[in-house]
């Protein structure tokens, strides 16, 4: 048992602990990249004047899909709010998902619309497609509602490319709120790139307590709810550091399911999105990179740092235990169905790069910290823990996390400073405190779960329930 | 003195038997929390000095607005050189030393800039030059950082700071895209003669976007000669030839087309592509042939444009082509082929419906989708 014990004490001295730096170090690279492509992304981007895209008849056609299962409540307005985007050149396609509600009637009442004539190109297998309908108004002709049989997220976007008949393809999720400019500002990079842009994505940003109006976002708040409160700090994290830092280096791994657009073209030779894994949109990104590196294609994948859309985060425990649940299982599915990437060369950055980091530090980080804790417990049981230096490694880590908790904070200060209010300025910061002892745990323990629902083989998405926007 | 080398000694002791994974992780904590502090200093007094700013501004700028306003009205009712005197002189009475309210007051005269037009615009742009501004512009321009240089010259367009073309000029070939562009269409915007020659010596890339930019400048400014854009069509640079066929299209330079089909060989499969398109919106009779033989040459996405451009055309001669094409396996083709064979009217609508009888399913519900 000593020797045991022994070797465990070695191993989480000499392993964990470089480990632990080596992970350290890769966030504060991240944090200089995400700095250094946000600067460039203000600067190229700050005298834009997007009416030269909005009056242009050479602006990119743009094909927006709104997957709608059971959305009967919300499904007009949003529908309204998605026909009313500050663009010219674009179709609304949206995808009744077999809803078991009224969402289907609510579109035909709402828009007028009537079944039509259509031939699919079906480039995608999906399920059956019951019918298309159009608006029988000439003010709505953008508008088009495909009713099919219920076969998940992934398969109501792929019914939807099969229908889009515009080069760009915006894959969003019903329920959220995108910004007036969001397509806009997301086709830009399409335009301006001197490589062929096969993706971007945008930052996604808590709508809880803002004000809403007729599927508008008017005004920012903080949320009042506490887990709410973390997510936003979370969010920020995750869109204005890490996806930012990516895209500079052409690394990006995901972008976010709720808003994307892409290039159909090669969103269908890579396959469409998968119905075999809960996390598509992550998976189909891997596919798309895998294809451009297999055909030796030149490409990017980028990130736009303004807050295009807002979604409604999970504001219970049970709720948001299902979100991340799946976003583990989503993550392990995808690292593992393309594990041939894997320090492979061929791939590059993607390979090199990218891939071995959701792996070491996404997917395993929290496992490592998972078995540290119950080592931890175990030792202190046994009486086997020096306090001071425990003491100072755990130091070391919280005042870390404050640091780049911190330096979001600023990056959103000094970019887009959507919480003008003081007060709401100070929450976010105090939550940097507290992030690492309340909420942080909660996530490690549904990470957790969700590796071992992988295991065991689960693979429903789990109930979403939402409260609605104010 | 005693304390102060009680207490070092007793930091060095405890340092000194840290072992060195600790010891690493104690200096690494340190500079966490200086870093911390350093940074949450930094971000109160952001917000604390933002906060400032805006209210020193508001100060200013209601001064400034209200001499704007009594500006604006006097110009209808007064003598305008009078009025100008005066308007001059209220704004000599405010500390326009301080670099700051001089910048708001640039600020303030280049927004109402904005929203006026005619008369009340060219006021303003007099105001503009007897207040010296124009030197802030081009301080701007001459600056080392790019994001203030792009700043001056979307000024001076602003402004019509003609004096300043031939200093814009010099940055139309700059090695930042983001420059290169801004220059390009304000020296456009600023010199309305002869402001093209630099199409031909430009060896930079011109992005899609900036080509976007360009065409809608020149496509919206009253040109004092609208040159034949088919003259740069032979230019080795592709982007140049891909921006003037969007503006031979957009002006309809119907002279142009002998040079168009001569670019439907072009190496680049884009420019094959956009010449394609500019051929069927002129409705060239004459390029049926060439893209007709075209057809078997090229891949399937610039087959669905030369049958998009045969059936903008739609001249009756290609109609047993296009009914082929119906049958083509490859859907979009098929599908774009039944669409052209609608655009020509009865006769290819008659055509549709006899494929119909022996079409497969498929091709049944394009024709019924396009015939409804």
């Amino acid at each position: 048992m000593k020797i045991l014990i022994d070797y465990i004490q070695l191993f989480f001295q000499e392993f964990i602990f470089y480990y632990a730096l080596a992970v350290m170090f890769s966030y504060v690279i991240i944090a200089l990249l995400s700095a250094w492509e946000m600067r460039r992304y203000l600067h190229k981007n700050t005298p834009t004047d997007y009416r030269n895209l909005l009056v242009s008849e050479f602006a990119p056609s743009v094909s927006i899909i709104a997957p709608a299962y059971n959305e009967e409540p919300n499904i007009v307005d949003n529908v309204r709010s998605l026909l009313s985007l500050h663009y010219n050149n674009y179709e609304v396609v949206v995808v009744n998902d077999g809803s078991k509600d009224d969402t289907l009637r609510q579109l035909i009442m709402a828009f007028e619309l009537v079944k039509v004539d259509f031939a699919i190109n079906t480039r995608i297998k999906t399920e059956s497609v019951r019918g298309i309908y159009r608006s029988e108004s000439k003010a709505l002709e953008r508008l088009v509602v495909i009713d099919k049989e219920n076969g998940g997220k992934a398969d109501a976007l792929n019914a939807g490319i099969n229908v889009a008949k515009n080069d760009l393809i915006l894959c969003i999720d019903a329920d959220c709120i995108i910004e007036p400019d969001a397509v806009l500002k997301l086709v830009k990079p399409f335009m301006d790139e001197p490589v062929r842009v096969i993706g971007a994505g945008g930052v996604v940003r808590i709508a809880n307590s803002c004000e809403v109006q007729h599927g508008r976002l008017v005004k920012v708040h903080m949320p009042d709810n506490l887990l709410s409160r973390f997510q936003v700090l979370e969010y920020l994290r995750g869109f204005l550091m890490g996806r930012l830092a990516w895209s500079r280096i052409n690394g990006l791994l995901i972008v976010s399911g709720a808003l994307g657009l892409f290039d159909k073209d090669i969103v269908i030779k890579a396959g469409g999105y998968s119905t075999k894994t809960v996390g598509e949109d992550m998976e189909l990104i891997i596919r798309m990179r895998k294809y451009m590196h297999k055909h030796k294609l030149p490409y990017k994948l980028v990130y736009t740092p303004e807050p295009l859309c807002w979604t409604e985060a999970p504001a219970n425990l049970n709720v948001l235990g299902r979100q991340r649940n799946r976003w583990s299982r989503g993550t392990l599915e995808s690292l593992l169905m393309h594990r041939d990437i894997l320090f492979n060369p061929k791939y590059g950055t993607l390979g090199m790069l990218s891939f071995p980091y959701w792996l070491l530090v996404e997917w395993l980080g929290p496992i490592l910290e998972f078995i540290g804790l119950i080592i931890l417990v175990t030792l202190v049981a046994l009486g086997l823990v020096h306090w001071t230096y425990s003491l100072i490694l755990f130091a070391m880590v919280y005042a870390f996390v404050l640091v780049i908790s911190t330096l979001t904070i600023i990056y959103e200060e000094l970019s887009y400073r959507q919480y003008t209010s003081g007060r709401d300025l100070i929450k976010l910061w105090i939550l940097s405190f507290l992030e690492p002892f309340i909420y942080h745990p909660l996530i490690l323990y549904w990470e957790i779960k969700g590796n071992f629902d992988f295991l065991t083989g689960k693979k429903a998405w789990g109930k979403m329930s939402r409260n609605g926007f104010r | 003195m005693e304390t102060f080398s009680f207490n070092a000694t007793f930091i060095l002791g405890f340092l000194d038997e840290l072992p060195p994974r600790v010891y690493l992780a104690f200096w690494i904590l340190l500079i966490c929390l200086a870093l911390f502090c350093l940074l949450g200093i930094f971000l109160i007094s952001k917000r604390m000095i933002s906060n400032y700013m805006q209210r020193r501004d508001r100060y200013w700028n209601a001064q400034i607005v209200e001499i704007m306003t009594q500006f604006m009205v006097r110009m209808d009712n007064a003598d305008p050189a009078d009025s100008l005197r005066k308007t001059v002189h209220e704004f000599e009475q405010l500390p326009l030393k301080k670099a700051y309210i001089k910048q708001l007051l640039y600020k303030q005269v280049i927004n109402y800039h904005r929203n006026f037009t005619g008369n009340s615009a060219d006021k303003l742009r007099d105001l503009f030059r007897k207040l010296k501004l124009d030197s802030l512009t081009e301080h701007k321009l001459k600056s080392w950082d790019s994001s203030t240089k792009i700043a001056g010259i979307l000024e001076a367009a602003e402004m019509q700071l003609e004096n300043l073309s031939p200093v814009i000029e010099r940055l139309i070939y700059s090695k930042s895209s983001e420059i290169r562009i801004e220059a390009q269409t304000t020296y456009i915007y600023l010199n309305k003669h002869h402001s093209f020659h630099f199409l031909k010596e430009l060896n930079e890339p011109i992005l899609e976007w900036h080509q976007l930019i360009l065409l809608n400048l020149i496509t919206h400014i009253k040109l004092k000669e609208l040159p034949l854009f088919s003259t740069w069509l032979n230019s080795s640079n592709s982007s140049v030839v891909e921006l003037c066929l969007k503006l031979v299209l957009h002006f309809q330079q119907f002279e142009a087309q002998d040079k168009l089909i001569q670019l439907l060989e072009h190496p680049d499969v884009k420019i094959q592509s956009l010449a394609i398109k500019v051929l069927g919106e002129f409705e060239a009779v004459k390029a049926e042939e060439s893209l007709e033989k075209r057809y078997a040459l090229v891949d399937d996405k610039l087959k669905v444009d030369i049958i998009h451009a045969l059936g903008r055309i739609a001249s009756g001669k290609q109609l047993n082509f296009l009914l082929e094409a119906v049958n083509s396996p490859v859907f979009e083709i098929a599908f774009e082929a039944t669409q052209a064979l609608q655009n020509h009217g009865e006769p290819g609508i008659s055509e549709l419906r006899k494929a119909y009888l022996l079409a497969p399913t498929i091709t049944k519900e394009m024709i019924e989708q396009v015939l409804a």
